[in-house]
Order: C-alpha cells, then structure tokens, then sequence
C-alpha cells in the first residue's frame, strides 16, 4: 500500500506498570478515529524489564 | 569451615544472624551473607585464631604453649551435694558451682547443654539449681551450645556463666577479642567454665549406630573412661553396656583431629575426670575469678577439695601434651608445611611440639 | 473489547492481531471455541469469551489444548464451524490428535486451527517453528501479515476448511498477535447453524496409506486455489535485482527495509500467505524474473528450506539461484527477527552503503539507558503466595542437607529457577515434566541415588498434565513429594479461570473439582499448608521429604496476590521500625531486600534501612516473619 505522507515514528517507553501499553492504545485509538493508518508494536508478556511502544502512522 | 569439615558445632556462628542455623546436629547456612567482615567468622575457633592475643586478653600471660596451658592451681574436688552428685558427671562439680553462683547472685545465667529426646543436645539458658541439674552429665555428642549464649546476651541478663568444650572455650575467647564494632553483648560474658575433651561425636552417625543396638530413649548417663579402658559406656535401665571405641571412632568429627586442647585452655576453671578416681573431680583454677568462686565454693561446704596426687598429675599433662602433638601432627599433614598451622596464630610457643 | 461484536461492517477500528483473528471467527460465523491459555495466543479465546453470551456462541477454556482441539472438532463433525487457538506448545500436545485428524478429516463445519508462536521466547520456555507441523500432517497453512489478514485470512480459513474437510493451520507470531492496527469490519452473519451427527460418516484415520493419498489430493486443490489467492502479492519493479520473499511478520520488516534503504526499484518483495503448500506457479513466475532471493521470516528456514526444494526441480527448465536467509547468516537462524536485521542484511547483497547513524551512537545510548533504567530481575508479585512456598522449600532442603533439589514445571512459580524462586527450581521443561522427571528420579534410589526430590506445579498444570506423572509414580512405586502451588488460577496467562476454580470461560459457575479428594483418592498422603506460614511449611516439608514414603503430595495453598488484591481489601498494614533495621549490618546483611526481595519492600541507600512501599506492598505480612530483628511489623487491617 502506499501512504501519502511519511510515516511518524512515536516511541513510548518505561518500565511495567507505568501505563505504557494502555497509552499506546489510546493514542492509537484516537489516530484511526481521525482516518490515520496506524500500527502499534508492543513487547510485553515475562519480557517486563522494558516496554516499548511503537506508533507508526 | 562447614564444607573443609572443620566444623566444630560449637554453635558460635548461631544466633547471630538469620543465616546459619542449628538443625539436628549440623550448622547450616540458609543463604548467603554478602558481607566480607562478620562475626561468624570472627568467632569460630577453626578461622585463624591468634592464642597469643586470646591469652594476653584473659590472663595477661603469653601463650605457653605447654601441657595445661595458663594456671594457677589444679586440684581434686568433689560435691559435698548429694542431690547434684547423682546427677552430675564423677564429682558433680560443675553443677555445684554453677548452682551456687547463681544462688549468691555471682551470674544471673549460666549457659549449659541439655540433652533432649533422640540424644539431641544444644545450647540452654539456666537461671536456678533445678534448670542447672536438668543439664547435668556429660554429652559426648557435639552441641551447638553457643548459640543459646548469642541469644541470651540479646535478654536483660547482666552476668552470664558459659561451660562449654574448648573450642567452645576458644570461641568465647575470639569473641572477647573481635575487632568489631558489634561486640556481641560479651561484656556480659562473667565465668567460663571448660571442659576436658579429646574428642567429639558427630551427631547424625553414631545416633543411628547407637539406636540399632539400644533403645535410645532409655540411654541416661553416658562415660568414656579414662584409658586404659577404651570402650563407651551408656547406663541403662538394665544395666550399664559397654561399646568398644574401636568400633566409634569413625564418628569421632574430622574436626577433632586439628584440636590440641585437651584442658579447655582459655576458661577461668577447667573440669574433668580424674583417672583412677571415681566420684572426684580435676580442676584446673586459671583466673583470679575461678578461684574465688572455688573458694566461695568451699566457704560455703558446697565442695570438698584436696590435693591432686602427683602421678595423676603428671598422667593428665601427658596425655594433654599428645593431644597437642598428635594435633600439631595431622595440621602439618594437612597442610603441608611447618609454616601453615591451619588456623592456629601467634602460637610460637608450640615450635617444640611440632613433628620434625 | 466490545468493538469485536460491533455490528459495523465497514468501520475502521484499531485492534489487536488476537482481537482481529476472533473478529474473523465471528465474521465467518464460528458457534464453538475451545483453547487452553497460552502467550501470545490469549486474548483470541479470552476476547470470544467476554461476547459469547450476548452472541449466543461457545466458548471453553480446556484443561489443556489436546482436549480443547478435541472439544473442537466435535463441533465440526456435528456442522458448526469451530475454532482453537493455542501457542507453539500447545501445538505439540494437541499434535498427536490433529496428526490422525488429518487422516480422518473433519466434518462438515469448518475448523482452524490458530497456533501463535512466540519467536525469541519472551514469554516461553522455548522457541519452535510451528510450521513445520503443516508439513509434517499434510495441512494447508496460512500466515496473516498485517492486521486486516489476521481477520480475512482466519474468516477465509473457514471456507477452505470446508473445502477440503480439513483443519486449516492459521500461524501467527507475538508482533501480529499482540500488535495493534487498522482493521476494516466486515458483516456478521445473524443465522445460527444446527449441531447434528451425520451418522452415517465415520471419522477415522483408517485405511491410513489410502487416506494418505487422499490427503494429498487435497492438498494438491487447495494448491489450486492458492495460485489465486488475493493475499500472496508482490510489490516492486518487473525484474527486481533481488527479491526478498517473506511470509507473515517479515512483511512489515522487509517493507521498511526496503523504503530505509530506498531500494524500490531495485528489490521486490513477494508476500506469500499460503505458506503451505506452496503454490508453484506463482512462486515459477516471479522466481524466473530473478537471480538472487532473500528469505524473511520468523523462526526457521522454513519457506527458504521448502522454496530451495522447488528450485533444485525446476532449476534444469528455469536456471539456478543463489539464496539468502537463514542458512546463509544474513538473518538469524535462532531468535526474532526485527527491521534492523533486514536493514543491515540488504546493504551488503545490493551494494549499497548504508549507516544509520554515526558509529558511536549506539554505545552512548547505551550507556544513558543505563542510568535512567531501573534494574529489575523478573519477580514474583508483592504478595506472590510462591515467594513464600519457595523460601520455605530453600530452608527445608538446606536444613535436611541430603542435597534434595526440585524439578519444575511451566507458570508463574517457573521463575523459581532465579533469584525471585531462591534458585530452587532445577528443571523445566513442558507442562507436567516436572513431575515426569520426579517419579524417575524416585526410582533411582536402586542406583545409591539418596536425594530428597521435590517437585513443584500449578493448579491448572496440574490438571493440564501433571495427573498422569504422578499417577506414573504411585503405579511404579516412586518416590518423591509433588507440591502443587494451588494459587487459584492460570495466572501467568492472565488469571484465566479453570477446573478447580469453580467458574467457566464466560463467568458462570462450574463444579470444582477438589485436587485434595482427587489425590486422596489415588490412596496417597495428601497434606496442605499455607505458605504464608513460613515455620509451618518448612516444618511439613522436612516432614515430608524424610520418610521415604512413595509419593506424597503437598497442597500449598494462598490465591494468586493479583486475584486477591481485586477481590479482598489486605490483610495486613505493613511498615519498618528504622531504629529497629540493621540494615547492612552483620546480624542481617539485608536480608528482606537482598534475598527475601518482596518488590513491596524498598533499601534506602541513604538512610540505610529497608522500608515498606505502601503502594506495592499489598500486606500480606510475610515478610514480619523474615526480619531477625522484628523490625518488620504488621497490624492486623
């Protein structure tokens, strides 16, 4: 697929418990309200030390 | 010291700390202390152990080196209390002495061993003549005792009497000289009594040796007398049975082997048997304190003392003195070298009792 | 999770790939669906489960995923389609079932099979190539690449199900998985099909060779089909210098790397989603137009591998190639992929040069990240009943000093084998071995073996595949002590409920079924603790351990700290008396914060002393017991 613009990169990082994922989402919620195409990668799961989102839109 | 099997139990690494633990007749070490500087170490009488410092400290004498170590006097007595001389070991001495130094307020505790079910002894805190003749008689079984005296110097007591083996004795010793700041409460540490020993049983073994043969639970006094004899004796019920010590000696602890004091050299009174002499005591007076307590003793007709004959003296200093060389013998072995003496420190006056 | 039952065709949602992989389920109509927990495979079952009433749907959790496959094809035999879902593991115990399902063929409601494997393990104990089991049975698979495929390709895989009457293997990996992105809704069928038994069919492997044959029929139409199958597409000039061939997660890497690098008209990428069989053609088409090809995928070389067969048959007609991928080092044969493995691999096969930033970069980042990032060991929870159980077993087995150790099994207590268990747990393996390894080190005792065996399980690994080991050990006469942590939950998965908690997939109420009477009733010693009762637990476990008495069972029972911390307020109000704390002091050295290490309770460096972090610590009063000093106090709440 081809998108019109550049993709942004948004990186949300922290450690467990701070809320990382459920930003990621909510931010990537509100993006694709807005008609944005949206990817989010996560790593989580026994893997706590460090969070990473990745918001590419 | 645990896994080199020079472990002596004598229980003055418990009771300091969460660490080590006393559990049916081994110490144990739960988890790992980070630190490089502990009292556990400082304490044991099988890390290097300066005798030098430990005797300057008590006696103000250098270390002699010799048969008997620091002494004033060594005589015979025995208990003039007929309830204590059931109780106790050959003169029941011990038991007196303790009994009435906490009557006259001397010591508010003494730390002695008891012996629960299955021959399991450790260390207790006796505050009256009933609790010091619950304790009464000798063990021949390892017994962390110390680690009753790291707990009760924590409690409100203000002068403890310890009795303990002599590398219990030493113990106590390197806890009198520890260069840490935490001193362990040993201000409160009043009378040391020792005891005489050439060695001590593992515990775990030779209960399962005994209890295949005996019904354990019925075992009241135990002796080993003093040679030529060679055999273990256990009173029971029936009747006194004997074990020949050719059969025990593997359960002797490896331990022994490195120890050269017989006489329990740093105490302030030394008790044992007296070879040939049933029903007396040998007692070795060292400090100025063990002699006031003897002649409080005597004062008050809690003891009868006399003379030591001079054959049953000189029949103790050598067999004391090959206890040293035979020790002496075994660390140079282990080490090999004349210069390593395992854990033994400013003990140059041992130089003429070293193997050649 | 509401937006999975949205009737919206057409809307454009965010979603994660398990919550899309469900929404395709729905959209093709699925009325049964069976799983066994497993990350990252989860949420597919979890999210079916929270609408299945309101959509008039079933929907299990299995006590493992053998039984779930099962419970599963029964709605296919009967003509409902249905779905299982399960990580790479749960792939190996639910196998020797698909592998004779293969052979049988399934009804006529379609079944997919969706396994999502967790490359590089970060939440597994091993790292396994799914795949290869479609090869292995002869199944058509299908790996979406993007959001939107995991919804169209699990909704399609129930058409070609029906089909060919075969399962279909949907596999996933955790960045689809547990990924978020766009996804168009398509309609939801409003019918609902009637389960019937045909009686006259039969489903049964036999006459295997025949059936055999048949299988492979099949596969040769669904090859057919995906000559033409709207999700293999390629993107990039006609005639490519090199063509990056990928499947699945590699998609979006290759995509990157491609555009990073600026390479468009240079490479092509071709995207295949019908990663078995593969469909020649389509693949003879573009692999003729090139030379050279670079495989991207996850895992294993195992469309590289089944590719390179295809080129040594066709290389007399077409020519010869030279690959790259996994055998050829250019992307890790072990371990997740990422776009930098992709980016740095194209620079060197295109001649191009290519740094992403100045040489030192790396290294300086590296070295701020490290003051800023806290260090954390993987632990159990403030609270964690397994904290408890496994400091009671460290003193046990170091008091009996017969060098008794313990085997492990698959949860949250596996992190036993780390400093959060105390280094207790010496094994792991799959669900239930611990207890396999057990009953045999209890039988070597012939051997001069003398050491005291524990092992240690969940609740719910208990029901998964602990029941046949122990009753292994009672049969043989083994011995050793089974301690089941019984916390109530399948919590490491995210607190799923299951046979012994007394609730269904969908919030009803189910029987328990009671794992003490279950054990007693195998006529062995069954005793319970609590673990929070340190002494007592240490003292029933050197009970236990010292006769050798067969095969014994320990119950050590507390609910999971998370469960309760929702259901109940805490038991107790914790803090530290600092005049009481040695702190670093000989007599104490730390030990609540240093061994004992509750995340509840915090070392401040400056004051010297351990103090309780009221946010954390969920009062559970343990840790008063741990204190030499009783400088650690606890009131009741």
């Amino acid at each position: 697929m081809t998108l019109s613009k550049d993709p942004l990169n948004l990186i949300i990082t922290g450690v467990g418990g701070q809320g990382n994922v459920l930003a990621s989402q909510w931010i990537g919620r509100a993006l694709v309200r807005e008609n944005f195409y949206v990817t989010i990668g996560e790593t989580y799961g026994a893997s706590h030390t460090n969070l990473t989102s990745n918001i590419e839109y | 010291m645990i896994k080199a099997d020079l472990c002596t139990l004598c229980g003055a690494c418990v009771g300091l700390c969460p660490y080590f633990r006393a559990y049916k007749g081994r110490v144990v070490l739960l988890d790992h202390c980070n630190l490089s500087q502990g009292r556990c170490y400082s304490f044991c009488p099988r890390t290097p152990s300066n005798l030098e410092a430990v005797n300057q400290f008590i006696f103000g004498t250098s270390y002699p080196g010799d048969a008997l170590g620091t002494l004033r006097q060594v005589v015979m007595a025995k208990s003039l209390d007929k309830s204590i001389l059931s109780k106790g070991q050959y003169g029941g001495v011990t038991s007196t002495l303790l009994a009435l130094a906490l009557r006259k307020r001397m010591i508010d505790a003494a730390i002695l061993t008891k012996r629960e079910k299955k021959l399991l002894s450790s260390g207790t805190l006796a505050r009256n003549k009933r609790e010091v003749l619950a304790c009464a008689g000798s063990n021949y079984i390892a017994s962390p005792t110390l680690e009753a005296f790291n707990k009760g110097a924590q409690d409100s007591y203000r002068s403890m009497s310890a009795v303990g083996l002599p590398c219990q004795v030493l113990a106590l010793g390197k806890m009198r000289i520890n260069p840490l700041e935490n001193k362990n409460n040993i201000e409160k540490l009043g009378l040391v009594i020792g005891l005489f020993c050439t060695w001590a049983f593992s515990y775990k073994e030779f209960f399962n040796f005994l209890k295949n043969d005996f019904p354990v639970e019925k075992i009241g006094k135990m002796d080993i007398p003093p040679p030529p004899a060679n055999v273990f004796q256990v009173e029971l019920p029936e009747g006194v049975k004997s074990i020949s010590l050719d059969h025990i000696r593997k359960f002797v602890r490896p331990t022994c082997t490195v120890c050269l004091d017989m006489t329990a050299e740093f105490s302030d009174l030394s008790v044992g048997a007296v070879e040939g002499i049933s029903g007396w005591n040998t007692v070795i007076v060292r400090t100025a304190k063990g002699l006031e307590l003897m002649e409080e003793a005597r004062r008050s007709a809690a003891i009868e003392v006399a003379e030591m004959p001079r054959a049953n003296l000189n029949h103790l200093k050598e067999a004391a003195l090959l206890k040293k060389k035979r020790a002496l013998e075994n660390i140079v072995r282990r080490t090999g070298s004349k210069e390593n003496l395992l854990y033994l420190q400013g003990a140059e006056a041992l130089q003429p009792l070293l193997p050649s | 999770m509401s937006v999975i039952k949205k009737n919206g065709p057409g809307s454009n949602e965010l979603l994660m790939g398990n919550e899309a992989i469900a929404r395709g389920a729905l959209e093709a109509g699925v009325q049964f669906a069976a799983a066994y927990p497993g990350n990252p495979s989860s949420e597919i079952i979890g999210t079916l489960s929270q609408v299945a009433a309101e959509l008039g749907i079933y929907v299990e959790w299995s006590v493992n995923e053998k039984v779930a496959v099962e419970a599963a094809a029964s709605a296919s035999f009967a003509g409902l389609r249905a779905i299982s879902a399960m990580k790479q593991n749960g792939l190996n115990v639910a196998s020797d079932f698909i592998l004779n399902l293969n052979l049988s063929g399934v009804g006529s409601g379609g079944l997919v099979l969706v396994v999502a494997d967790d490359p590089g393990a970060l939440s597994s104990t091993n790292e396994e190539d799914s795949r290869f089991i479609a090869k292995l049975g002869d199944f058509p698979l299908l790996e979406p690449a993007t959001f939107q495929e995991a919804k169209d390709i699990t909704k399609w895989a129930f058409e070609l199900s029906e089909a060919i009457h075969s399962l279909v293997l949907v596999r996933s990996v955790s960045r689809i998985s547990h990924g978020r992105g766009n996804v168009i809704l398509g309609e939801l069928p409003q019918e609902k099909k009637t389960g019937r038994y045909d009686t006259s069919k039969i489903f049964i492997p036999l006459a295997v060779p025949l059936r055999h044959l048949a299988l492979h029929m099949k596969l040769n139409q669904v090859r057919e089909m995906y000559e033409s199958s709207p999700f293999n597409g390629y993107v990039g000039p006609e005639n490519p210098e090199l063509l990056l061939m990928t499947s699945g997660s590699g998609w979006f890497y290759s995509l990157e790397a491609v555009k990073t690098l600026n390479l468009k008209d240079r490479v092509g990428i071709l995207k295949i989603a019908t990663t078995w069989p593969l469909p020649f053609k389509l693949l003879a088409k573009h692999m003729a137009r090139v030379k050279r090809v670079l495989f991207v995928e996850e895992v294993d070389p195992f469309l590289e591998n089944n590719v390179k067969e295809l080129a040594a048959e066709w290389s007399p007609e077409i020519g010869s190639w030279t690959f790259y991928g996994k055998s050829s080092g250019h992307l890790h044969p072990f371990g997740e992929i990422n776009p930098d493995l992709v980016i740095n691999a194209l620079p060197k096969l295109m001649d191009k040069p290519y740094a992403a930033r100045e040489a030192g970069y790396g290294q300086e980042a590296l070295e701020m990240t490290k003051a800023l990032v806290p260090n954390r060991d993987l632990s159990f929870c403030p609270g964690c009943p397994h904290r408890a159980t496994f400091w009671a077993i460290k003193d046990a087995l170091k008091l009996d000093g017969r060098g008794g150790f313990v085997t492990g099994d698959n949860g949250c207590y596996a992190l036993g084998l780390g400093p959060a268990g105390f280094f207790q747990i010496k094994t792991l393996h799959s669900m239930g071995s611990g207890a396999g390894l057990a009953a045999g080190f209890g039988q070597l005792h012939k051997f001069g073996f003398d050491q005291p065996v524990l092992s240690v399980c969940g609740d719910s690994t208990f029901f998964h595949a602990a029941i046949p080991a122990l009753i292994n050990g009672i049969y043989n006469k083994s011995n050793f002590v089974l301690v089941i942590l019984d916390n109530s939950a399948t919590a490491m998965t995210g607190f799923q409920p299951h046979a012994g908690t007394g609730e269904t997939a969908t919030g009803s109420p189910a029987p328990i079924v009671d794992i003490e009477k279950l054990c007693s009733a195998l006529g062995i010693r069954v005793e319970t603790c609590d673990p929070f009762d340190l002494r007592g637990t240490t003292e029933k476990i050197l009970d236990l351990i010292d006769g050798a008495g067969g095969v014994r069972v320990l119950i050590s029972r507390q609910k999971c700290a998370l469960v309760k911390a929702k259901e109940e307020k805490a038991a107790y109000k914790v803090h530290v008396d600092p005049e009481k704390c040695l702190g670093e002091s000989c007599g104490c050295a730390r030990l609540c914060t240093r061994i004992f290490k509750c995340p509840g309770l915090l070392w401040n460096k400056e004051k010297g002393k351990s103090q309780v972090d009221e946010v954390l610590c969920t009062g559970c009063g343990v840790c008063t017991d741990i204190c030499p000093q009783s400088a650690i106090l606890r009131e009741e709440n």
